[in-house]
């Protein structure tokens, strides 16, 4: 999602300047109708807007099979819940591209591996495990929000 | 492809999953190391779509190299398992040879072909071996 001459991201604020192509080469007359995506805005989306940017850009079959790069629809709605996790004080989550163009957020640090997997907008996989033996447990369930 | 479990691949046979070191790889506070993300051990796109890898006795059937060919034309570590460790997690193994890749084979959820349960995929990980080592990276 880069638009010609900016050295942009598809999580950036705003793209300054950007005008869209109206001189076409093909028949696709451009859009009349424009969508404002909202953008998440603490920090560990900061710290994660490079990474989104690269794992939305994967070339295919960046996994040595067929893989596709993580889809921006999903891309959004995990950040998205990045946003409303976010805690001051805790380091950002890692973020891992599937070869589906799913994506998983992943912490494994104070004792407990946290991995939630995005497989769509709305739709995801939460697994905790945590490694103090005596509370060794696994949570797992699947949520999907309202909207 | 519908899923399905071939016959002809024994339990012995060594099957290879490849490993993107940029993208696959996690640093775990916990442990001080890196190691390679569940993810890494997650089916491809499609309800009918497995886990992709490659089938280590095909090459060596055609006389092809198994280490060069599974990093190219993309670099990769890989890890590799027994198809019987993975049938013993319930998952089922097959071929599904491609044009661009004829030893292309893929490993499905029981129930859903798609769809690797927490368990299976640490399972594969705990069965895996490093095939082509990611220098400094843990398995599990």
């Amino acid at each position: 999602m880069r638009s010609a001459g900016q050295a942009s991201t598809a999580f950036q604020r705003d793209i300054r300047g950007y005008e869209p192509i109206l001189d076409p080469i093909s028949s696709i007359t451009p859009p009349e109708a424009w969508v404002r995506v909202e953008v998440p805005r603490s920090k560990w989306i900061a710290d994660l807007r490079e990474r989104f940017d690269e794992i939305t850009s994967l070339a295919r079959g960046w996994d040595g099979y067929d893989g596709r790069p993580v889809t921006f629809a999903t891309a959004q709605f995990a950040a998205h819940v990045i946003e409303r996790l976010c805690i001051a004080g805790v380091p950002s989550p890692y973020l891992v591209p599937g070869s589906d163009g799913t994506v998983q957020i992943e912490w494994r640090r104070n004792q407990y591996d946290i991995e939630i997997d995005v497989l769509a907008p709305t739709k995801l996989w939460r697994f905790v495990e945590t490694n103090e033996p005596e509370t060794r447990r696994n949570w797992s369930f699947k949520w999907t929000s309202p909207h | 492809m519908e899923p399905y479990d071939e016959n002809e691949i024994s339990a012995g046979d060594v099957i290879i999953r490849r490993i993107n070191p940029r993208q696959h790889v996690v640093w775990d506070e916990n442990r001080s190391c890196s190691r390679i993300s569940s993810k890494a051990f997650s089916p491809s796109s499609g309800p009918n779509d497995g886990m992709s890898v490659d089938i280590e006795q095909l090459m060596l059937s055609d006389g092809v190299d198994p280490r060069q060919y599974v990093t190219t034309p993309v670099f990769t570590g890989s890890v590799a398992f027994s198809a019987g460790s993975a049938r013993a997690l319930g998952l089922l193994v097959g071929y599904d040879p491609l044009p661009t890749n004829p030893y292309y084979g893929e490993v499905w959820g029981g129930s859903r072909p798609n769809r690797l349960s927490q368990r299976q995929k640490k399972g594969l990980a705990e069965a895996s071996r490093w095939y082509v080592e990611l220098d400094g990276v843990d398995i599990l």
